[in-house]
């Protein structure tokens, strides 16, 4: 009799989460692809982001990906915490008639607002800020971004317990650049990168 | 091709909502129409208002009200739009057309008995007749023949039989033919046709031949309005939403129907809600991409309504909407870029339901040198403004707007914890013509390594203008 996961490897048994294979696109920074599954930012994800304070180069990291993004599909920003300003992204090749900036006023509204960008065809990635998302709204939202191919992430304050994402990043700055850790759903050690920006 | 003809003899009646017996209605002091009591007493139309009331002095008179006519032809040219696209309306009735295969309802006796039901539904009293020419439906249907008529029949000659009176001919021309003997439409055909057009005009003429047929009808088709207005009156009073959206959807269907059948879809509508307390709700929909769904007009309707709470029972809903024949959509096909905004489209409309237009933001870039004029938040549609590349350095992906002042400790600002200077100074020094502005920008880091925009004015004080995300 042999045990159960030594069967599933002989057997070649279908396992969800393993066998799926994921799009991905690169993040623009090849140490980090690296440590990326798939070499990149995967589709259909809510990666979550978890930062101390906004502006320690949280966009830099995502903008290569955004940048590209928008000479092909709308990127939406739901509640960004601050302005963004416009020659940055210009500077960035960011096409700034494809970006939709949604404040909500409730964070239901926010809520509505991720998933139907979530839903549309037409919409190449969401990017949300919350300062607070219960487990099962974030759950939700996760249910969502599996549905259609979208890039979807969200950044969150550092404190906040962790949520069930298949992809989280803890990000904080140091003298170098970016240090991230990653920690993914699959039990292996977070991994810390250090980028320079 | 067939003609089907209505004729609303009692028209000028028909309009009045109470007619108390006898009853009749009068233009320059002639009666036009009475009813059967006043009939009775000997009265016809013609006679002068002063030789009426003499017969019958109980006879209660109204203005006759043209405008109402004409309103009330309207609603019944709406109702024969139905059965084909083309109709015309005429000063007492209107004449449909159809080809030789017939129209949706079926042959031509089903259509006659439908039409004519329908009619009586509507509490009219009217005269149908169907006939291959537009006149000569229309000849029969005024004398009141109840005939159906394809052109297999022996048409041209039974219409001979028909009173001369009921031809639309000038009244001179009726005299004249009064007077040489002629009481019927076959003895004034069989006139010869070069001394009619000499006695009476060609015009005469070419009514007989447009009547048989040998002459092609110039009659104007009546072109529906290009405004949707539904008003649907609850019998009861609603407070369920459930009640609330069930009506707006039967109204969104029947208008859904009206823009297909014409080609038409709807880019900015109102939507009313009257509630018992005499107060409405009205709500102003304008919409990105011209629609005709039922799911997404009804979706962005409910998006909207949302959270919103009734004062009081709900008596009736209305949609006004001005309908725009477009093309758009129809021609995705040949270009796969359109599908893509499409979607896009529909999002924005949605989120502008839900969220608001000021909710829903776009930037645009504009070249000027002080921060806070060179981004532009506006709503959609963006601007689209020149947006050639600016040979900006480093600049911060968020904008403090307006800028926090810093404070300084022996001549280093701070934001938690002293800044240490990375790049700068950059001088910036414009907008002499609107609110001038000298500043020297520098990149900044703090303690935990984030990365600021900051800049001293003249005068030594410290600002923050933004963060580099």
């Amino acid at each position: 009799m042999k045990s159960v996961p030594v069967t599933l490897e002989r057997m070649g048994v279908h396992r969800g989460l393993s066998c799926t294979e994921t799009v991905t696109m690169s993040t623009g920074f090849p140490e980090l692809d690296q440590c990326l599954e798939g070499g990149g930012w995967p589709v259909g994800v809510l990666t979550e982001l978890r930062l101390g304070r906004t502006g320690i180069g949280e966009m830099r990291l995502l903008m290569p990906l955004l940048a590209s993004l928008s000479r092909k599909a709308y990127v939406l920003w739901v509640a960004p915490p601050y302005k963004p300003y416009a020659p940055a992204l210009v500077a960035q090749r960011m096409v700034l008639d494809r970006l939709i900036l949604v404040y909500p006023r409730t964070h239901k509204e926010a809520l509505w607002a991720v998933s139907q960008g979530l839903l549309s065809p037409s919409v190449g990635a969401v990017v949300s800020w919350f300062s607070n998302i219960q487990e099962g709204e974030f759950r939700a939202l996760q249910r969502r971004a599996s549905e259609g191919g979208h890039w979807s992430f969200c950044f969150l304050p550092e404190t906040l317990a962790p949520r069930p994402s298949r992809l989280r990043l803890a990000l904080q700055p140091i003298q170098e650049g970016l240090r991230i850790v990653l920690s993914r759903k699959a039990k292996r050690p977070p991994t810390p990168v250090v980028i320079a920006l | 091709m067939l003609w089907l003809a209505v004729v609303l003899p009692a028209l000028p009646l028909e309009v009045f909502a109470s007619r108390p017996a006898p009853f009749g209605v009068v233009e320059e002091r002639v009666l036009v129409a009475c009813d059967a009591k006043a009939k009775s007493y000997g009265l016809s139309p013609g006679l002068s208002v002063t030789q009426a009331c003499a017969v019958c002095p109980s006879l209660s008179l109204q203005v006759r009200d043209r405008l109402a006519e004409a309103a009330l032809l309207e609603n019944l040219a709406v109702f024969a739009y139905r059965l084909s696209p083309r109709v015309v309306l005429k000063p007492t009735g209107l004449l449909i057309h159809f080809t030789d295969k017939m129209s949706p309802v079926g042959d031509p006796h089903t259509l006659f008995l439908k039409v004519e039901e329908q009619l009586q539904d509507m509490g009219y009293q009217a005269e149908v007749a169907i006939a291959p020419t537009a006149a000569a439906a229309w000849l029969c249907a005024s004398s009141g023949t109840r005939t159906v008529w394809t052109k297999h029949d022996a048409w041209r000659t039974a219409l001979r039989s028909l009173p001369l009176k009921k031809l639309p001919l000038a009244k001179e021309v009726h005299d004249a033919c009064a007077g040489l003997g002629l009481s019927l439409v076959g003895e004034i055909l069989d006139l010869p046709r070069a001394g009619l057009s000499r006695r009476f005009g060609l015009d005469v003429v070419h009514t007989l031949e447009r009547l048989m047929g040998e002459r092609p009808e110039l009659d104007v088709s009546w072109v529906p309005p290009s405004l949707f207005k539904r008003r649907l009156l609850f019998s009861f009073a609603i407070e369920a939403e459930e009640t609330l959206l069930f009506g707006i959807h039967r109204v969104v269907r029947e208008w859904v129907m009206v823009m297909r059948s014409r080609e038409a879809r709807v880019s900015q509508f109102t939507l009313d809600i009257g509630c018992e307390d005499r107060t409405t709700h009205s709500e102003r929909f304008t919409l990105v991409r011209p629609e005709r769904s039922v799911q997404v007009l009804m979706g962005l309707m409910r998006e909207r309504l949302r959270n919103w709470r009734p004062s009081a029972a709900i008596t009736f809903v209305s949609v006004v909407a001005p309908l725009d024949i477009s093309t758009e959509g129809s021609l995705s096909f040949w270009h796969e870029e359109g599908c893509h905004d499409s979607g896009f489209k529909e999002l924005l409309d949605r989120f502008h339901a839900r969220l608001g237009r000021e909710s829903v933001r776009t930037l645009s870039w504009h070249p000027d040198h002080r921060p806070e004029r060179s981004t532009i938040e506006g709503s959609w549609p963006p601007l689209g403004l020149p947006a050639h590349m600016p040979p900006f350095c480093d600049r911060p992906f968020w904008l403090v707007d307006p800028p926090i002042s810093l404070d300084v400790i022996h001549h280093i600002p701070q934001s938690s914890g002293p800044l240490r200077i990375i790049v700068g100074p950059e001088r910036l020094e414009t907008g002499w013509w609107d609110g001038s502005v000298v500043r020297d920008y520098f990149i900044a880091v703090n303690v935990r390594n984030e990365r600021l925009w900051v800049f001293r004015a003249p005068d030594g004080q410290w600002f923050l203008q933004g963060y580099f995300g």
